[in-house]
């Protein structure tokens, strides 16, 4: 299975645009370090921030159990030869897609783990702080990782087994670390996790930090059940309804995008997860983190950005569920089908992100948010129409390719990169700032329908060639 | 008007031909079948005449429409059965049809119903395509290039996954559908199939259309269409010249 990922990887973005994926990831993060440490975090602070952060991606990767028995065939499936291909030798598949969870860990190891590591090293020798020593920061961060994917992964099965188990875990889950924060006990759920190994190594918390991450792996690999869906059941004509939502297509592509999501296990539920769980993290560090909290001066403009950069996920989940192979016997072009995925995640994005700021108004205040309520509209086109013209249809794949993420990175960073700086400005500059952020959320609203509008013509004549 | 005309038609891979100069006409409510080996060609063709992909050189014409200019028009006057394509997973058939019939922006008028009943699968309306056997979803797609009832249909290998009762039925509703004057082109490798169902055959191998027969024809002069095709492959095969050199056959189309 590593064999053949690497090949499939290196054939489609030949070898150095895979292989340099972590090259990449590296530069990027040590620049984003060392943007934080000029602000003032200490390397040990970057230290600790680096396993929520790698945590909150594990949640996110591991999202994809709300999947559940459609991974079967469109991630464990047919479509995934790595799996299928061996399904005729006497390999039992509970092995096969264990087998497959390894590979897909040991990728991530050197994809990310590795490079966003070894990146707090030159920010350590720069600004001549200490550093953690190198195998132990690896190790607590990976079992961070791995214990974000476990307990996601265990919720969303349980959430697929039974809607009222999953409310019952995720509000016990959420009711003890908030109980555990307010009671000045959050030190004692800490040690549960690999940063209390990394905070005070020692066998005893070791045990302790690494004991929840194995029992989060174990339940969540005994309660997955693939193909628990129900075969063969009969399901009402939801197609007609869709065709209510206010799509603005008379082509019927995007009734059937949004029934495509809906229908698919986890729903829309999938949608707000990915879309708030960026959300919640920069909710926790404004909220908690002194340091985040005092330069954060606009936190509406900030969490506006995040939402709309989170876009990017939803755009990820609206292909996963169809093929450009769909519509090739219909009288539609792939242009019809952008069009068609840019009004359902209008309509999907947007909903989940209004309802995360709304959120946001009950912590913060409604006046905070305005302005970044005004924005997000107008980020969210920039994001999606320089995703959708450098990905086209396939954004899970091209994204692994290095070039093609160094150049992401880029468009990303040159709009994201100045709303952040004007939401620390904001304190200072209230006038000003808001009018620059004005200014260049309409730029890049008129970049993002212009890049998208073109993505129609550059996909129209891949998919002809 | 020729339902389909191609000229010189070529398409090629980086160092694989998969159309070699390909030049074949079909005249309007003929049943034409492409028929040749594994890797002819067969799919690249209707790939081509359907829009799906863009030929190297040459010319071709559907219903009088351009499918490398206007691909969209070409898919919106035609059906289309492609050979590895499933319906969408998430839909049921019943919404698929619905599906289709918005995109195409015409009314069914009970149309899916009856190729549902004909077809086999009416009770499987509502059941998710995701959860249909092979053989299933293969009966919507059939059904979904025909509940239009455009005047072309494209069929790439129609008969893959049906068990023999379903074969002989789509047999059956093929040259049915053809009797009110529709055109059908399909591309198959049954011998058995082209000879049943086709009234004309065209014999593709690496990409060049080496001989065409009128099936009829072919019947009132006591040959048979495997001896044809085997006369053919055997060159393929064994580099030896087609037996078939004697008859008369005609080279290409038009």
């Amino acid at each position: 299975m590593l064999k053949e990922e690497w090949r499939l990887h290196s054939r489609l973005f030949g070898r150095w645009g895979f292989a340099g994926f972590p090259v990449v990831v590296f530069t990027v993060t040590a620049l984003a370090y060392g943007l934080l440490a000029y602000s003032g975090f200490t390397v040990q602070e970057l230290e600790v921030g680096l396993h929520y952060v790698v945590a909150f991606l594990g949640l996110s990767v591991g999202s994809i159990g709300f999947v559940s028995s459609d991974a079967v065939e469109n991630l464990l499936g047919e479509s995934n030869l790595l799996v299928y291909s061996s399904r005729t030798l006497p390999v039992s598949s509970r092995r096969l897609v264990s087998a497959f969870v390894v590979k897909d860990l040991i990728y991530y190891f050197f994809m990310y783990m590795l490079p966003l590591t070894l990146a707090l090293i030159p920010v350590s020798l720069y600004f001549t702080s200490p550093f953690t020593n190198l195998p132990l920061l690896l190790f607590t961060v990976t079992g961070a990782f791995m214990l974000g994917v476990s307990v996601s992964f265990f919720g969303a099965v349980v959430y697929l087994r039974s809607r009222a188990a999953s409310t019952v875990v995720g509000v016990a889950a959420v009711a003890t670390v908030a109980a555990a924060y307010f009671t000045g006990y959050y030190d004692v759920v800490v040690t549960l996790t690999p940063l209390g190994f990394y905070s005070q190594p020692s066998l005893e918390s070791l045990l302790l930090g690494y004991t929840p991450l194995a029992a989060a792996v174990a339940l969540g690999v005994i309660a997955f059940s693939p193909g628990s869906s129900g075969r063969d059941t009969e399901h009402s004509a939801r197609y007609g309804v869709m065709g209510l939502l206010p799509t603005f297509d008379d082509t019927g592509l995007t009734a059937k995008i949004l029934l495509d999501m809906t229908r698919s296990s986890g729903g829309v539920l999938k949608i707000f997860f990915s879309v708030g769980m960026l959300f919640l993290v920069f909710v926790f560090l404004v909220l908690y983190i002194d340091i985040v909290r005092d330069i954060i001066s606009s936190p509406g403009l900030a969490f506006a950005t995040l939402l709309a950069i989170s876009s990017i996920s939803v755009y990820h989940w609206l292909n996963r569920f169809d093929r450009p192979e769909d519509y090739l016997m219909l009288p539609v072009d792939a242009g019809d089908v952008i069009a068609a995925k840019f009004r359902a995640l209008l309509l999907l994005s947007l909903s989940a992100s209004y309802v995360y700021l709304l959120i946001a108004a009950a912590l913060f205040g409604f006046g905070e948010m305005l302005l970044g309520a005004a924005l997000l509209p107008l980020l969210t086109v920039y994001f999606f129409g320089a995703t959708v013209y450098m990905t086209g249809l396939d954004p899970n794949e091209l994204l692994l390719n290095s070039k093609l993420f160094a150049a992401f990175g880029v468009v990303v960073a040159a709009v994201a990169l100045p709303m952040f700086v004007a939401a620390i400005a904001y304190v200072e500059f209230p006038r000003e700032t808001a009018t620059f952020t004005i200014a260049l959320s309409l730029a890049a609203f008129a970049v993002g329908i212009l890049l998208y509008r073109r993505s129609k013509v550059k996909w129209l004549d891949k998919e002809a060639s | 008007m020729k339902a389909v005309e191609t000229e010189d038609l070529t398409k090629k891979y980086d160092s694989l031909i998969a159309l070699d100069h390909l030049s074949l006409e079909v005249e309007e409510g003929e049943i034409y079948g492409l028929l040749g080996p594994n890797g002819a060609g067969k799919s690249t063709c209707i790939e081509i005449l359907t829009g799906q992909t863009k030929p190297t050189s040459g010319s071709a014409k559907v219903l009088d429409v351009d499918p490398v200019a206007d691909p969209v028009e070409v898919r919106r006057r035609i059906g289309v059965l492609p050979e590895r394509e499933d319906p969408p997973s998430f839909m049921t058939p019943r919404e698929y049809f619905d599906f289709v019939a918005e995109v195409r922006d015409v009314d069914l008028d009970g149309e899916a119903q009856r190729w549902a009943e004909r077809l086999g699968f009416a009770e499987k309306l509502d059941t998710l395509n995701i959860d249909l056997s092979r053989g299933q979803k293969q009966k919507v797609m059939l059904a979904q290039a025909f509940v239009h009832r455009p005047d072309l249909v494209f069929i790439d290998e129609p008969l893959t996954n049906l068990d023999p009762v379903v074969q002989e039925r789509v047999k059956r509703m093929i040259t049915e559908y053809n009797d009110d004057g529709k055109t059908i082109f399909l591309s198959t490798h049954d011998i058995n199939v082209a000879e049943e169902v086709c009234t004309r055959v065209g014999i593709i191998q690496s990409g060049e259309l080496t001989a065409t027969r009128d099936v009829e024809e072919l019947r009132s002069e006591g040959g048979r269409l495997i001896d044809e095709f085997l006369d053919e492959v055997e060159v393929e095969l064994t580099g030896q010249q087609p037996r078939q050199t004697e008859k008369k056959i005609e080279g290409g189309d038009g």
